[in-house]
């Protein structure tokens, strides 16, 4: 291949465990090296580019002024962008708390004075155009891998639209809602192949909101099994969050 | 864009610029992560939301907060696990030091002391060494998903042992193939023995955890200085400073800065070790030179590969179908610690009736050391007279490469 795709992998404010699933991709890398040219990436390397970039992953939830300024020179330097991982994706784990609640918590932690640079924590969605997001806590290696062999042969990319359900059948797993059990997987959209239900733990929905799910129906039968104050802690961690309600969509259709 | 990423240290996890005043001689490391405010987040929410919740502080450690969070939490309810259990426990821990030794050795830290721009440049320069890190990375991703159902964010570790835990043949297979890697990593730890470390001492306190083996979990911290305190009274010890230029909270104890992970572990514990990392390790320490840490940190993915193995052979016809046992809900307050790859790990939860979480603190490695990180850049300023402002930076940088810092730990 003449000219090599130009890769950015950028990280906000996060636990930047998506990003390590990069190096996970151990030997594939050296294959992928033949195809495209990391030409920034904070974490691994000393010397970086700054664009243009035929794409950029960016990871992590703009929590700090130079976060939202990068994101939109990104976005100006950038072919595409490619959401990477809840945080990006959903708001994430930061956003399961409101503005409000955000800085009384700050106060708490930081003392009576303490401002927060960004109050609201909002998905990448809400600052910049997103071509593609890459779901999960933290993404697959397989989606990774899909995404990345898409960008190199040019195919379009489409996201899964099944939810965990799908998966957890196909691997024969007991239905932990059918004894009366909480688990999120006919909302949590799929692509873990149903990790948890495999290991006897509930779906907590870390693949964020399934295309088409039904959450209002879903939260009524939660409830039944729950009751209605953890019913709510569960469906505010990935399902939904404040900026997700306030926005009044899915930020990753 | 430039102005931006410029200035961040390159190779460390999370984001931090470094400040020097050479007129003064004071570096200050700036802390520009954001809030994610992980105490808070916790809070009015169910005990068993806390080891998930407080893994996502950390993408390279996410282990070491699952089970710091359980070991509080269990103190907190007045839980204790059969000793399977905690082999099991150690293991996991065992693995999460050996994969995160892995990465930053290998993948941050190797580059400066190779004058190579990133460890993928290995793949060209060295062949051979870059397929064992791959091999060892492999086995370490391996191992956590094998136990725990994935490498980042396990999710089978719970308060009261495990959702399930895998059948002991796999456990074997992986066993065998952790023994025959061995020599090879014997060999790439050796690589950090003969690498040159800039020369410098500086006298502080290292602090580690009392264990029944080589520090994983215990509940006392033993301290350089003969200061020992018990975990539980972590608080009354370690103060926290909030400063202008840093998100993260610095920590001190007695007024001043002082050091955990692996070099305060292998200094501390020396004779702990297993045969083959003491091998390495002799002659070597104990060290005040903060840039042997790398050299600690190869030392204990040998010592931790060698723990895995015993450990695997210690758990053996352990009925791991009572992977968890039962207990009681109810009120309590508990602190745990357990030793990260990068220290002690501190997390404190207090619960209602119902096990809804009202109150939470963390104390992270990184946290601990960043006293410690500006006063040994301060001390490094006064002993490189000789070199350029640029090479006075740059060793700097590799200086607090060297402590292996997790600025989204520290933040969190």
């Amino acid at each position: 291949m003449k000219n090599k795709i130009k890769v950015a992998i950028f990280d906000l404010t996060d636990c930047e465990g998506c990003e390590l699933q990069f190096l996970a991709f151990r030997e594939k890398l050296l294959d992928l090296a033949k195809s495209i040219e990391i030409t920034n990436w904070r974490l691994a390397k000393a010397k970086n580019d700054n664009g243009p970039f035929d794409v950029a992953f960016i990871e992590g939830s703009p929590l700090t002024q130079d976060d939202i300024e990068m994101i939109k020179e990104i976005r100006q330097s950038s072919g595409a962008v490619v959401a990477l991982g809840d945080c990006a994706s959903l708001a994430g784990i930061p956003g399961i708390v409101s503005s409000g609640e955000r800085e009384a918590l700050a106060r708490k932690i930081y003392g009576k004075n303490y401002e927060l640079a960004v109050k609201k924590v909002y998905p990448l969605s809400h600052y910049i155009n997103i071509d593609y997001h890459i779901r999960g806590c933290p993404v697959t290696q397989k989606e990774l891998e899909y995404v990345v062999s898409g960008l190199i042969w040019g195919k379009v990319l489409s996201p899964k639209a099944y939810p965990v359900c799908l998966e957890c059948k196909a691997k024969e797993n007991h239905c932990l809602l059918l004894e009366d059990k909480p688990c999120l997987g006919p909302i949590t959209k799929g692509g873990c192949d149903a990790l948890c239900p495999s290991v006897s733990h509930r779906c907590y929905g870390c693949f964020g909101p399934a295309k088409g799910a039904n959450i209002e129906s879903f939260k009524k039968h939660l409830v039944e099994v729950v009751g209605r104050d953890e019913a709510n802690r569960q469906m505010h961690f990935f399902i939904t969050n404040p900026s997700m309600e306030e926005e009044n969509k899915d930020p990753s259709p | 864009m430039k102005e931006i990423l410029g200035h961040y240290i390159t190779k460390i996890e999370g984001h931090g610029k470094l400040k020097v005043d050479f007129s003064k001689e004071r570096a200050e490391l700036h802390v520009d992560e954001g809030e994610r405010l992980f105490e808070g987040l916790v809070l009015g929410r169910i005990y068993e939301d806390a080891p998930l919740i407080s893994a996502r502080i950390c993408g390279v450690c996410p282990t070491a907060h699952t089970f710091a969070a359980i070991d509080a939490l269990e103190n907190a309810l007045d839980i204790k696990v059969p000793e399977y259990i905690a082999d099991y426990r150690r293991i996991m821990l065992s693995l999460q030091i050996f994969q995160s030794h892995v990465l930053h050795l290998f993948f941050l830290a190797a580059p400066d002391y190779l004058n190579i721009d990133s460890a993928l440049d290995l793949a060209e320069k060295n062949p051979e060494v870059f397929q064992i890190v791959l091999d060892l990375k492999r086995l370490a991703d391996e191992g956590i998903e094998l136990i725990g159902g994935r490498s980042i964010h396990p999710v089978t570790p719970v308060v009261g042992g495990f959702t399930k835990l895998p059948d002991y043949r796999k456990l074997l297979l992986y066993r065998n193939r952790l023994e025959k890697n061995l020599v090879h990593a014997v060999e790439a730890a050796k690589l950090f023995a003969k690498f040159h470390y800039p020369h410098m001492e500086r006298e502080r306190e290292y602090l580690s955890l009392q264990d029944s083996s080589y520090p994983l979990i215990g509940e006392e911290v033993v301290s350089s200085a003969g200061k020992n305190f018990k975990v539980s009274d972590y608080q009354k010890n370690i103060s926290e400073k909030v400063n202008s230029y840093s998100t993260a909270k610095f920590s001190t104890k007695d007024g001043k800065g002082f050091m955990v992970g692996s070099i305060a572990r292998v200094n501390l514990k020396f004779q702990l070790l297993n045969k083959m990392a003491l091998e390495i390790a002799k002659g070597q320490f104990p060290s005040n030179n903060p840039f042997k840490n790398n050299l600690a940190q190869a030392v204990e993915m040998v010592h931790f590969m060698e723990e895995i193995i015993l450990l695997i052979d210690k758990v053996k016809g352990a009925d791991v179908s009572a992977s968890r046992i039962n207990y009681e809900v109810k009120s309590g307050k508990g602190a745990g610690c357990i030793e990260a790859p990068r220290g002690l790990l501190f997390h404190y939860y207090e619960l209602n009736s119902k096990g809804i979480i009202v109150n939470c603190d963390i104390i992270t490695p990184t946290a601990q050391n960043l006293t410690s990180i500006e006063d040994d850049a301060d001390e490094l300023l006064k002993i490189s007279h000789h070199l350029s402002r640029k090479e006075q930076e740059r060793q700097i940088e590799m200086l607090i490469r060297a402590y292996d810092p997790c600025i989204t730990c520290s933040v969190h």
